[in-house]
């Protein structure tokens, strides 16, 4: 089975049909889904300001983004379960979309990029969590980050003017 | 619509259904339903500045509901995510102020874009007037909380509504 067959069977699904077809459910599922912007990327975009060394740069990284953690986490469960439902319902629609897979791509490069800091720096955060100029890994990683989720956004966004 | 028949003939809105077109005549209004790419990228800026408004104002409420950064007066938090938050309302308010010129008429008449101005205009009031009786001295437990839940009770239900005015 192709990855095209496979949206098509799940866009065909009873659930996706129900989802697309409902009048109220796929419009709150889509308003959770952008909404809980706020609490993954939100604050994700605050924790990554205090790795690039323009926020709280007096505080210890650890206290910003170890507070931050849980609920960023939580904000990124209801992101991708809401994101998941609309797929299930769009996803052969969304298949053929450029920007839709622009969006997976950035989507990947930002998981990439938290990976490989929590792995790498985060691991060592101990040397450097009280500097107030936070190493140039960790800058980057900030920026990266910053960067990649904006671009989530913009093309996750341009998926709806596109098929319209 | 779900208000009432004949409600903006003889209410305050009335009134204000001329200026809405005036506002939908303004050059940017023109162009703006013109432009094949002017409302997306407007509203793609609109929600940069929204999740960012909306972190920093979890932020301060998180802290009020006592849930994170506990070490740190909320005077401390409050002033600290004061800056992100109201270049957030900037973004927001600029590129939300762009989008409502190209449809005013549109948004005269969607119950939805009420709701979120009347909630927009109480969220900005009481951020002004708790955000300084929060960084100016220790409030009981009690308040903090009040003050947070009426915060995100503000926020979210104009960013709920707003997101509603596509909708209804």
């Amino acid at each position: 089975m192709t990855l095209l067959e496979l949206c098509h069977r799940l866009q065909d699904s009873a659930i996706g049909t129900a989802l697309l077809e409902s009048q109220y459910v796929w419009l709150v599922i889509e308003s959770v889904h952008v909404l809980s912007l706020s609490l993954s990327v939100g604050l994700l975009f605050i924790a990554d300001l205090r790795l690039i060394g323009k926020f709280r740069r007096h505080e210890a990284v650890s206290d910003v983004l170890e507070q931050l953690r849980p609920w960023m986490l939580a904000g990124f469960a209801v992101m991708f379960l809401s994101g998941g439902l609309l797929f299930w319902s769009e996803a052969a629609t969304v298949y053929a979309s450029p920007w839709f897979r622009l969006k997976i791509l950035f989507l990947i490069l930002a998981g990439a990029n938290a990976l490989l800091f929590e792995t790498r720096l985060g691991r060592k955060l101990a040397s450097w969590n009280t500097l107030e100029r936070p190493p140039v890994g960790a800058k980057i990683a900030g920026w990266t980050s910053i960067l990649c989720w904006t671009a989530v956004i913009v093309f996750g966004r341009w998926v709806a003017y596109a098929h319209t | 619509m779900s208000l009432g028949g004949g409600w903006h003939t003889h209410t305050l809105e009335a009134s204000l259904l001329p200026v809405f077109r005036w506002f939908e005549a303004t050059g940017v209004g023109i162009y703006g339903r013109k432009s094949a790419y002017f409302f997306p990228v407007i509203e793609v800026v609109h929600l940069l500045g929204l999740t960012l408004l909306l972190g920093a104002v979890l932020m301060i409420n998180l802290r009020l509901l006592g849930l994170i950064m506990n070490r740190h007066p909320v005077s401390d938090v409050v002033r600290a995510a004061r800056p992100l938050l109201w270049l957030g309302v900037a973004t927001t308010l600029a590129s939300g102020s762009l989008l409502f010129l190209t449809e005013a008429v549109k948004c005269y008449y969607n119950v939805a874009f009420w709701y979120k101005i009347s909630f927009l205009i109480v969220a900005i009031l009481f951020q002004l007037t708790a955000q300084r009786r929060l960084t100016a001295a220790p409030l009981p437990r009690a308040a903090l909380r009040a003050v947070a839940a009426l915060s995100l009770l503000l926020w979210f239900g104009t960013g709920i509504a707003g997101r509603a005015i596509a909708f209804v």
